[in-house]
């Protein structure tokens, strides 16, 4: 055997061993079986039991439902208000729990990851360990996760995760519905499948944050497709809406600005040569 | 090709159920109470993230044409209604009902359930994904 092939020979059966003790993990022994393509139920609102934006009757203190009015006035006027996720910013938690493409669990004993196909990965950490002393904050955060037997069978069917450590700006769900600048948000989460039907998982999230005036618990739900195809969804591939300074423009067919809004003026153009006419 | 700008009453007749959705941004940008009828040549077909393309040239009643930029939804979800990038190429003739910009440029939204082949022909694939996003009720 040459050199090369033994490294080749090395590779795959270090692969094959991950691959088996990544399934391993997932639906055998202790871990509950997460595995395949979870869906949203419908709609794409936070709490998905009410409509989006004041629906969402979200428990804000006055000075972020004052943000949240200025913000739903310019969507009204054709802009995206507090939504930056419209100029690709990552959605962040708990936004991305809304699972507006579908996501899928990756179970293994010392970290849970939860794959989607418009975000980045979330990483929850399974091995016992405590907040790092000074992270740097990311648009997922920082989780920490503990299993948990409810029942006492030797068998592990909730997932508690903490999330701490996200940056910002972040909004629930597309209507703009703000969290709060000082970014100190904490998340709560317990995921576990349904008892009666296996294909139907819950994440009851409770947020923390400074533009609440108290904890807000939403119980969100997936369905499970046993037989999934994965797509991608990179947000920056063709994005045609454009935020400059605080106004949105829409880009045209000839890769042009066009005005968003009625009567929207053309950008500050300050720092380009202007021509005499 | 003729262009229709027949402007259409925002009456219960129009009123478009929820589909699926967009996440991305608020679709407010486009104006759903004043749609209307556009019919063109599909210059491309932009199956593209984060959402669909459709430029599609519309001629004048002065002859010359303007060029529409349509957006649609997200190939993610498209895909999962049978659609593909080839299902619309460049050449062809579209009827496409849209919401326009609210500025008044040419551009705008289009449903999966508002475009059909101007020879009649039907799209070959489902139309469970109709309607606007109902992002676009953010404010409502």
């Amino acid at each position: 055997m040459t050199n090369r092939h033994l490294i080749g020979s090395v590779a795959l059966l270090t692969l094959l061993t991950l691959a088996t003790a990544g399934a391993r993990a997932e639906g055998e022994g202790k871990y509950p079986d997460w595995g395949g393509q979870w869906f949203r139920p419908s709609g794409i609102q936070f709490d998905s039991t009410k409509p989006l934006g004041r629906g969402q009757q979200a428990p804000l203190t006055s000075e972020y439902r004052a943000k949240f009015e200025a913000g739903l006035a310019d969507v009204a006027a054709g802009g995206h208000g507090l939504n930056e996720h419209a100029s690709c910013l990552p959605h962040g938690m708990p936004r991305m729990m809304n699972v507006i493409y579908p996501m899928e669990f990756i179970v293994q004993p010392k970290i849970t990851y939860i794959l989607f196909e418009d975000n980045l990965p979330r990483r929850i950490y399974t091995d016992g360990r405590s907040w790092p002393a000074e992270p740097e904050p990311s648009f997922a955060g920082y989780s920490i996760g503990h299993w948990v037997d409810e029942a006492g069978e030797g068998r592990f069917n909730l997932l508690e995760i903490e999330t701490r450590y996200m940056m910002g700006p972040r909004t629930f769900e597309v209507s703009g519905l703000p969290l709060h600048e000082d970014n100190q948000t904490v998340v709560k989460e317990r995921i576990f499948l349904d008892k009666a039907k296996p294909d139907l998982l819950y994440d009851e999230i409770t947020t923390i944050d400074h533009a609440l005036t108290r904890p807000w618990t939403v119980t969100k739900s997936y369905r499970r497709e046993r037989n999934p195809v994965w797509f991608s969804n990179e947000c920056a591939e063709d994005n045609h809406h454009v935020t400059i300074g605080k106004d949105d423009y829409f880009i045209s067919a000839d890769g042009l600005l066009m005005p968003a809004k009625k009567d929207q003026p053309p950008p500050d153009l300050r720092y380009f040569r202007q021509s005499k006419k | 090709m003729r262009r229709r700008l027949a402007m259409l009453l925002a009456t219960g007749a129009l009123a478009l159920t929820a589909g699926p959705t967009l996440g991305h941004h608020s679709f407010a940008m486009f104006d759903r109470d004043n749609q209307i009828d556009l019919e063109g040549v599909v210059q491309e077909f932009k199956f593209a993230n984060p959402h669909t393309f459709i430029y599609l040239a519309v001629k004048q009643d002065d002859g010359s044409t303007v060029t529409w930029s349509l957006e649609g939804q997200s190939p993610g979800l498209l895909v999962r209604e049978g659609w593909t990038s080839r299902t619309l190429k460049p050449g062809d003739e579209l009827r496409m009902r849209i919401a326009p910009l609210r500025s008044g440029a040419p551009g705008g939204a289009w449903a999966a359930d508002q475009i059909s082949f101007r020879d009649g022909r039907a799209l070959e694939v489902s139309h469970r994904t109709v309607g606007f996003p109902e992002s676009s009720d953010v404010t409502r």
